[in-house]
């Protein structure tokens, strides 16, 4: 039941996985063009249960690939973003991720051994904050790619100071929300009028799933994971890691798009407001139409996730081919 | 709105220390007999998908459908909500404590949606071989008063784990109960399977196959309540002795409950028996093997009592659970039926 190659030698041993770095996760310690890893990990049973339990998305582990049982590559995208971790001190780390630029390639065979590896390729200073781009990826087994991604974060904040505000760059185009009053659209179609909403996906977060989804399990305190490291940067609750709701756009877009997604699907999207532990969010979005990608025909949409009281907590864009028939 | 656990987490964004004022779970304070809880909570969807996921036991009854009507809980869904009454008068992230033995009696399914009153009892208090032991018995009720489930349950209260565990601190490793626990099946005899006239004393039970990880005896030991144990955090295991966190016994039982449910079926559910002890630790990530055997099949008016021994063993041979469980399953279901005893 490993989880990483080095996992089982936690068993009475040391605590010092390997993606434990040592140093301090300030923005002054990068360095551009760093790498983290490549380092192989299994997507094995139990690493798909805790996707599937932690988004509560039972359709992302009863994916097939080659006739196999497979996962979605979705499951991939926080082990790359906390692939930083092989190099820092995870429980040093006080970040907040404002923006993940993500393409789904293929599903995972579950049990397959994949290769994680990413680096640093920017850095930039504004409104007094400190920005890291990284870049990374993962590979199967036969080298095919599963998914890349491009995400920016906050090196080194204090969370209580700045949640609450958008962070993120002024987008290029704004994302307004706006859906026709029709029945939401199942599947998707480039018939589907403009602005068609999508079928919605709603989670209520537990503080269990964002404990097992933000790697409590793995020995690290943040504010995701328990009260003691949301009181330690000034947060008077627990607050969810906003890559899960690149999981729930991508359960809603899986479920929209179908396997298309899965081997073709993009995401852009930019975290506008935090969302907390008990936090019933949703996932929308509304057809945009067509776009030309590399070549291909992609029908794109207008994607968001918010709150209960309607307040917007990311936004973005969403594309993939379209299967008709 | 009724909440799901024996605590209400979502206090804490009030500055509320769930915990305060609450009793130093020590044996000096104990009052024998001292009133634990009542608690009402509700048997909602994450409560089930939560159980399924640390417990490894995704059986459709719970997460789909059952023949009882709807979906249903787990066997054991409630039962560490009935060990864990009393920490609604002690701290709970104060406990350093090890469970011993387990009594459940199951009498009838908890439903998706079901509010449940918990309620129970420290009933008496010894010391033996210089450990503190205390004795709960509690109820589970369902809509209506419906009895669900009750437990009968025995916890050292305050030790030091990595001092007592595996020592055989149950005092005597399996004994103590109907009988010493073999740990073996007739190898010659097929795997019992109810319906069919396998079900004959020596006969092995199912087989099942468990790794717990840290993130799966977390969630089960209330890291959603912010409680922090043995069991859910390295540095309190450290400092209890132990080199790795622990599962929980409890834990262990709701693999025996996962099995039963697989050989027993509906009638677990509706008059079933276990009774464990817990004789050795079992760390994270330990691979366990969860089977029984048949041991007597006792035909009546009513059906067939089927007793059966039940194990849990570690990787490396040792038993860390054993114990005793019986239900009566329907006329029929068992190869003795419906001829004459088969007591061996």
């Amino acid at each position: 039941m490993t989880t990483t190659e080095q996992q089982p030698a936690l068993i009475g041993g040391t605590t010092t996985p390997w993606w434990t770095g040592t140093k301090p996760a300030l923005f002054e310690n990068i360095e551009i063009g760093e790498q983290f890893g490549p380092f192989e990990i299994t997507v094995d049973d139990r690493l798909v249960k805790n996707y599937v339990f932690a988004q509560d998305d039972p359709a992302a582990g009863a994916l097939t690939h080659d006739g196999a049982p497979a996962a979605h590559p979705a499951l991939l995208c926080n082990e790359l973003l906390f692939l930083f971790y092989a190099n820092f001190d995870g429980n040093t780390a006080e970040g907040l991720h404002t923006h993940e630029n993500i393409s789904f390639h293929s599903p995972i065979r579950i049990g397959e051994k994949v290769t994680i590896g990413g680096r640093y390729v920017e850095t930039y200073e504004r409104r007094g904050q400190g920005y890291v781009v990284m870049e990374a990826e993962a590979h199967g087994e036969d080298g095919r790619p599963l998914v890349t991604r491009r995400g920016t974060e906050i090196m080194h904040t204090r969370a209580a100071d700045v949640v609450g505000g958008s962070r993120a760059p002024a987008p290029a185009r704004a994302v307004t929300g706006e859906a026709l009053d029709v029945t939401p659209a199942e599947r998707a179609s480039f018939d589907l009028a403009e602005r068609t909403p999508l079928a919605p996906a709603a989670t209520r977060i537990s503080q269990e799933q964002m404990y097992v989804f933000s790697w409590g399990g793995r020995g690290f305190s943040n504010i995701h994971t328990d009260a003691a490291g949301a009181k330690k940067v000034g947060m008077d609750r627990t607050v969810a890691q906003a890559m899960q709701q690149v999981g729930y756009l991508s359960r809603m877009c899986t479920a929209f798009h179908g396997p298309s997604f899965v081997t073709g699907g993009h995401l852009s999207v930019k975290f506008v407001n935090p969302f907390y532990v008990d936090d019933l969010v949703t996932a929308r979005g509304a057809v945009l139409g067509t776009v030309d990608h590399d070549g291909a025909r992609h029908l794109e949409s207008e994607v968001w996730v918010e709150n209960e009281a309607g307040r917007k907590t990311a936004v973005g864009w969403a594309h993939a081919p379209v299967a008709e028939g | 709105m009724t909440w799901r656990d024996l605590t209400d987490p979502r206090v804490v964004a009030d500055g509320v220390d769930p915990e305060a004022g609450l009793k130093e779970p020590i044996f000096e304070n104990l009052e024998i007999p001292e009133a634990l809880g009542p608690v009402t909570l509700v048997v909602d969807d994450h409560k089930i998908k939560r159980y399924a996921f640390t417990q490894d036991d995704h059986h459709p009854w719970h997460l789909h459908d059952s023949p009882f009507g709807g979906r249903i809980a787990h066997a054991g869904l409630l039962s560490n909500d009935l060990v864990q009454l009393f920490t609604t008068r002690y701290a709970a992230s104060r406990t350093v404590g090890l469970h011993t033995e387990e009594q459940l009696w199951f009498d009838s399914p908890a439903f998706l949606g079901d509010e449940i009153t918990l309620a129970g009892t420290y009933t008496e208090s010894y010391t033996r071989r210089g450990q503190d032991y205390v004795v709960m018995e509690a109820t589970a009720s369902g809509p209506g008063g419906r009895s669900v489930l009750r437990h009968r349950g025995v916890e050292i209260l305050r030790t030091r784990p990595g001092d007592v565990a595996g020592r055989g601190s149950t005092g005597d490793g399996g004994s103590g109960g109907p009988g010493r626990i073999s740990g073996t099946a007739d190898p010659d005899l097929p795997v019992a399977r109810l319906g069919t006239d396998t079900v004959v004393p020596g006969a092995a039970l199912p087989e099942l196959e468990f790794t717990i990880t840290q993130e799966q005896a977390s969630v089960f030991s209330r890291c959603g309540e912010y409680v922090r144990n043995v069991h859910s955090d390295l540095a309190v295991a450290r400092d209890g002795g132990l080199r790795i966190p622990i599962v929980q016994g409890q834990q262990q039982c709701g693999l025996v409950t996962a099995m039963l449910t697989r050989f027993f079926g509906e009638s677990l559910f509706t008059g079933g028996r276990l009774r464990v002890k817990f004789v050795a630790p079992v760390e994270v990530f330990e691979p366990l093997t969860v089977t029984g055997v048949v041991t007597a099949v006792t035909p009546s008016d009513s059906g067939s009592l089927v007793e059966t021994e039940v194990w849990v063993r570690r990787a490396d041979g040792r038993l860390s659970t054993v114990g005793w469980a019986s239900a009566t399953v329907p006329a029929g279901a068992t190869g003795a039926e419906p001829s004459t005893s088969t007591h061996p």
